[in-house]
């Protein structure tokens, strides 16, 4: 029942946590698209998705929220509940389609404490099966222990 | 449905359209199903009233995938390419407000052979109390 939870003490700033993976199935993304309530046709089958320059569907930008998060890299143990975000950058450099498998890269760029508030900053890349690079991102959250 | 803006027609303090759209308990439950991250605090109010914030808020990525839904909106492939952002979180967001989220055109540049386009982008409640502010870049082609 207690599974062992990430510290903030177990974290140091350069450090990189095993490769992940990530596989973009449009079940993902129709979930993703009904949280989030974006109705654009790029991201549905159908005719004027097939007539975009993507030439089909593809996963919306800001799916890089899940898909290169902090969970496929820190797997193994818990987060501590509590975590709060603060700050989230995204960059992003090519589309991500449906069927995709991305590599996931996850490592530690900062750790701080201000006003006896713990701060860590993680960054996430994502590579496609074709070696392409679709988004560089980086969080930074409050962690509560 | 990719609409591009041009750099010509763009100008400095020139707003996209704005989201404005709720944010529910229900959305709240579902990004931690889709993320898969049980965070208490946007799900459990036991959790939740035992921390500053009282109640539970919303995860920060569904305000920011709103604003990327303004920029895709306006730049189209553009934005899915090469766009670039970066939000601070600033008031919590709560289940049931209403948030607007927008961006106002900051600044237009070359940049080595580019056009770039810099937006101020924030959030605000159904107050007016701004919930996140922050920028973003996209580069546009004329």
């Amino acid at each position: 029942m207690s599974e062992a939870e990430w510290l903030f003490d177990d974290f140091q700033i350069g450090q990189e946590f095993p490769p992940a993976s990530y596989q973009v199935t449009p079940e993902a993304i129709a979930e993703y698209l009904a949280v989030v309530q974006d109705q654009n046709p790029l991201y549905y089958e159908g005719p004027l998705a097939r007539a975009s320059e993507f030439g089909g569907p593809i996963a919306p930008p800001s799916m890089a929220t899940v898909y290169a998060s902090l969970r496929p890299g820190l797997r193994g143990k818990a987060f501590p509940p509590g975590t709060v975000m603060v700050m989230m950058y995204f960059k992003f450099l090519a589309p991500v389609k449906p069927g995709d498998t991305l590599a996931l890269r996850t490592w530690v760029a900062e750790k701080y404490q201000r006003r006896s508030s713990k701060y860590l900053t993680f960054a996430v890349s994502a590579q496609n099966q074709r070696g392409e690079m679709v988004a560089e991102s980086r969080r930074t959250l409050i962690w509560p222990k | 449905m990719t609409p591009k803006r041009s750099f010509a027609d763009i100008e400095v303090n020139q707003e996209l359209p704005p989201v404005v759209r709720p944010v529910l308990q229900e959305q709240m439950y579902q990004y931690g199903e889709v993320s898969g991250q049980y965070n208490p605090l946007h799900r459990d109010a036991g959790f939740a009233a035992t921390t500053r914030f009282r109640q539970p808020i919303a995860p920060g990525p569904i305000v920011l995938s709103y604003l990327s839904e303004v920029l895709t909106q306006a730049h189209g492939a553009d934005w899915i390419r090469e766009g670039e952002i970066e939000v601070r979180f600033i008031l919590p967001v709560r289940a049931g407000d209403t948030i607007k989220v927008g961006a106002r055109v900051a600044e237009k540049r070359a940049e080595g052979r580019r056009n770039l386009v810099v937006y101020e982008v924030y959030g605000e409640n159904q107050e007016g109390r701004r919930v996140l502010g922050g920028w973003a870049k996209v580069p546009v082609e004329g």
